[in-house]
């Protein structure tokens, strides 16, 4: 089960992870800022590979934390091993879906009649950039921080081997929230742009503005 | 920093697996109804540009779409984490597989027709 768990866990954030960066080099052909994401893609792929080895690597990677008992050792790691691959689930789709909003707000930014209606588009495209970044880093003092306290009362022995197995469940708890927030944000900016697809008279292939492509 | 650490023992203490399965069991749903729909307006849009473009309609990924609507009910009555999981894998690989396939056969279509969209306005 240990295997299957963890090929499971990598095969969605080698999916995430390609998604990401189609999506990166999509918008950078809407937006024609001759980007080409050469540094995420390396990025990617050292972390995957990074992964892949920590995650297989268990029994060396132990020793880190040596003044638990062997068996708490083992718990401890195996609990913040998949902490991190729910939170990087949480940041990689929270990622997909800024990129999503980021699209959609530039859809929205042309057809406006109105300056107003332009520059709130504006904010919600900027809050789309800034929100990744700031995303990334909220989740990962989150995931530090629930870490940290756990390692300390671990650490002063104010928790048994029962207990920590429940708070382990309580952080894929909260994540749990957050995936169904973002995927359920995800959906519904699948159907806004859909409906504004609908709504606006797109190009047909082979009208003249196509044909400029 | 005192709130954060009772939090952490109240879990300990009161958040037990029956809590927690319980609770995974409508999470679970819910993420999964949302990934439904969320692949299903992502072949809606593909499918709409498609016809745009003169390219037949999508057919076969919509069957694997339902065919991960048709299980994810049974989320709910698994027995156990391990069956609850594996049934779990079985949806999010299918749904996942449905958005790697097509963003790998749409993108060009729908990255010149959204370029399109907002140029041409």
């Amino acid at each position: 089960m240990f295997y299957f768990s963890y090929i499971m866990a990598l095969f969605w954030v080698f999916a995430e992870l390609f998604i990401i960066i189609y999506i990166k080099k999509g918008l950078s052909y809407i937006f024609q800022d001759g980007k080409k994401h050469y540094g995420f893609i390396v990025f990617a792929a050292v972390f995957f590979v990074l992964l892949i080895f920590v995650t297989f690597s268990r029994n060396d990677i132990y020793s880190l934390f040596p003044h638990m008992p062997n068996a708490m050792q083992k718990k401890f790691y195996g609990y913040l091993l998949w902490h991190f691959y729910c939170s990087q689930w949480a940041v990689f789709e929270a990622s997909i879906t800024l990129y999503i909003l980021r699209v959609y707000a530039r859809m929205q930014q042309s057809v406006c009649q109105s300056d107003s209606m332009v520059e709130k588009w504006r904010s919600v495209e900027r809050f789309a950039i800034f929100g990744i970044p700031a995303f990334l880093v909220v989740y990962a003092f989150i995931f530090a921080g629930y870490e940290f306290l756990t390692f300390s009362l671990l650490q002063r022995a104010l928790i048994v081997q029962l207990q920590l197995y429940h708070i382990n469940l309580f952080y894929i708890k909260i994540c749990g929230i957050f995936w169904i927030v973002i995927d359920g944000g995800a959906a519904f900016l699948g159907y806004k742009i859909f409906r504004f697809l609908k709504t606006h008279n797109t190009p047909r292939m082979g009208s003249p503005c196509l044909n400029t492509f | 920093m005192e709130i954060a650490t009772n939090t952490l023992l109240w879990a300990g203490n009161h958040f037990s697996h029956e809590i927690y399965f319980t609770t995974t069991k409508i999470q679970g749903l819910s993420w999964s109804l949302a990934d439904i729909a969320l692949v299903w307006y992502m072949l809606k849009i593909a499918d709409f540009i498609r016809n745009r473009t003169g390219k037949p309609k999508i057919t076969w990924r919509y069957y694997f779409l339902l065919l991960s609507a048709i299980l994810t009910p049974f989320l709910l009555v698994m027995k156990t984490s391990t069956h609850f999981f594996i049934l779990e894998a079985v949806i999010f690989a299918l749904q996942y597989l449905l958005l790697l396939y097509s963003v790998i056969v749409e993108k060009k279509d729908v990255l010149i027709f959204i370029k399109a969209t907002i140029q041409n306005r």
